[in-house]
């Protein structure tokens, strides 16, 4: 197909072309000194609700009061809120999604839902599994965690790729609507199949976010098995997955709307808006493809180690964390 | 433009899990104990050790199976902690003049439960005495694989057992790079290693003065 400097590829053009610009000039700023001062300013919040939940715990364990019962819970809560604030993938990928696609924002807030919810179940499976069946093996939860960890980060890849052969699909569908003036005959089934692959979206949404567990839960019901407060252990980490389930709720629908506001600023027609979506589609899926890959090879790199002459692998004992004399 | 930032978090903080290093804290107190012909001998510790790391020691120690840690299980606890620290030089590096001051050894080491923490109490003495009209003494006391993180109390963090010496506690500054390297070990799934020696970025670094 010859260039053509029509109205598509000027949009297409322009929309990279700030899209550029605007990651030139954020990568201005200082980040470095503010993301280490951010990061450090979490971790230090993560001790103190360690702290708390531990504190809440024993307080349910001595007392059996409904009352450190709700306090666990609230901790939970507000450590999923504090958790979701900070950039974790799952996030990134219902943004991405949500930007990507001009009708799911509802779609996203499900799949959000849906994912925080089978997080808590998976990590509530996983530690009291293993806590009954066999006699709770550490080492074992590590294993199974961090080979649900890997899946899910197939499953993003599989996403990322969806989302750029998808907006690839828009850009020519959208040059195909101009030209042919597609009757409306063909609305129902393009209705049924995007509703069908909608729901295939979904799925794969919710299982590739959602088999993977929140570390904080695990250590949160590993610790109520240990206390015998298995109860309110399992409140407090589903209180945690509607915690982070709502700030991420939260941050994806200012994301959205920071982006309608920006294309109402540049006037976007409806047809231009389906263009502009779809070259943001593929920046965001080939960014999700990326992070995804780059995390699947990391875990299994560190599943399967290859030893280098420097690096002999060797196992690294903690001296403090020694176990049973 | 909000889409861009997070594209750039993306890349700069993405693998932030959420527990990233370090797993178990430490707090801590330092006596720096003085001869009488003050020179630096020895260096009594005080480690207090968090809640979870306490219970997950309970597992393991509770030897009649009663649900508490009594004296002898905790010192127990203690002298098998202390032993295998010793290739890891107790976790502390005291250094004169920008060389490393030798541990000979550790003694009267005795532990405690406070409130639901374990406390650890020993005493490291070195091979040596460091005289402290010596120029630069400092010590670090940090897990060299940050998996623990070791800080001072707010409250009294050092004391001196006699003499006329003083400190001061400089807070660690570390590299961004560091930062998100703690940060990404666990999503990484990189096994930390005491060589890396990535906890000595972030060891709060103790200068002794004595005029």
């Amino acid at each position: 197909m010859p260039i053509k400097f029509t109205r598509r590829t000027r949009i297409i053009f322009f929309t990279t072309v700030i899209a550029a610009a605007a990651i030139f000039a954020l990568a201005q700023l200082p980040w470095p000194t503010l993301l280490g001062d951010a990061i450090t300013y979490i971790n230090g919040q993560q001790r103190i609700f360690h702290d708390q939940m531990a504190l809440h715990m024993r307080a349910i364990k001595e007392t059996h009061s409904l009352l450190a019962t709700l306090a666990l819970v609230a901790a939970g809560f507000t450590y999923g809120v504090f958790h979701a604030l900070g950039p974790c993938h799952d996030k990134m990928v219902i943004t991405g999604y949500m930007l990507a696609n001009k009708r799911s924002i509802r779609r996203g807030m499900i799949v959000n839902a849906l994912a925080s919810l089978l997080q808590a179940v998976t990590a509530m499976v996983l530690v009291l599994g293993l806590f009954y069946l066999l006699g709770f093996a550490r080492a074992a939860a590590e294993h199974i965690a961090s080979l649900m960890e890997m899946g899910s980060f197939v499953f993003v890849v599989c996403l990322g790729i969806r989302q750029i052969l998808q907006s690839v699909r828009d850009i020519i569908g959208a040059n195909h609507v101009h030209d042919e003036h597609c009757g409306h005959a063909h609305m129902a089934d393009a209705a049924q199949v995007e509703k069908a692959k909608g729901f295939r979206d979904l799925a794969v949404m919710t299982l590739s976010l959602g088999i993977r567990p929140c570390s904080g839960a695990v250590l949160l019901l590993v610790f109520a098995c240990i206390l015998g407060t298995i109860g309110a252990g399992i409140a407090a980490t589903f209180a945690m997955a509607i915690g982070s389930a709502v700030m991420t709720a939260v941050l994806a629908l200012m994301a959205v709307q920071s982006k309608n506001w920006a294309l109402k600023f540049f006037k976007f027609s409806e047809r231009d808006l389906t263009l502009t979506h779809a070259v943001l589609g593929i920046a965001g899926g080939a960014i999700i493809a990326i992070m995804g890959a780059f995390f699947a090879y990391a875990a299994i790199r560190a599943e399967m180690p290859v030893a280098t002459e420097t690096q002999p692998i060797t196992a690294y004992h903690h001296p403090l964390m020694g176990g049973a004399p | 433009m909000r889409f861009w930032i997070l594209v750039l978090m993306v890349f700069v903080l993405a693998p932030r899990g959420a527990m990233a290093h370090p797993h178990a804290w430490v707090d801590m107190r330092e006596q720096v104990i003085l001869n009488n012909k003050n020179q630096i001998t020895a260096l009594r510790e005080h480690w207090v050790f968090d809640e979870f790391y306490t219970e997950f020691a309970r597992q393991d120690y509770d030897l009649n199976h009663n649900g508490k840690l009594e004296h002898d299980e905790l010192m127990k606890l203690g002298t098998d902690n202390l032993t295998r620290l010793r290739d890891y030089d107790f976790f502390t590096l005291v250094q004169e003049g920008g060389k490393a001051v030798k541990i000979k050894t550790f003694r009267d080491v005795d532990s405690a439960q406070v409130g639901n923490r374990i406390a650890l109490d020993f005493t490291l003495v070195f091979a040596a005495p460091v005289e402290t009209a010596g120029q630069g003494i400092s010590y670090k006391i940090y897990d060299p694989s940050y998996y623990i993180e070791m800080k001072h109390e707010k409250e009294n963090p050092v004391s001196f057992s006699g003499g006329t010496c003083h400190f001061t506690l400089t807070q660690p500054k570390p590299d961004i790079s560091k930062i998100g390297l703690a940060a990404t070990l666990d999503q990484l799934k990189q096994k930390p290693q005491a060589a890396d020696n990535l906890g000595s970025y972030f060891a709060e670094k103790v200068d002794i003065t004595c005029p």
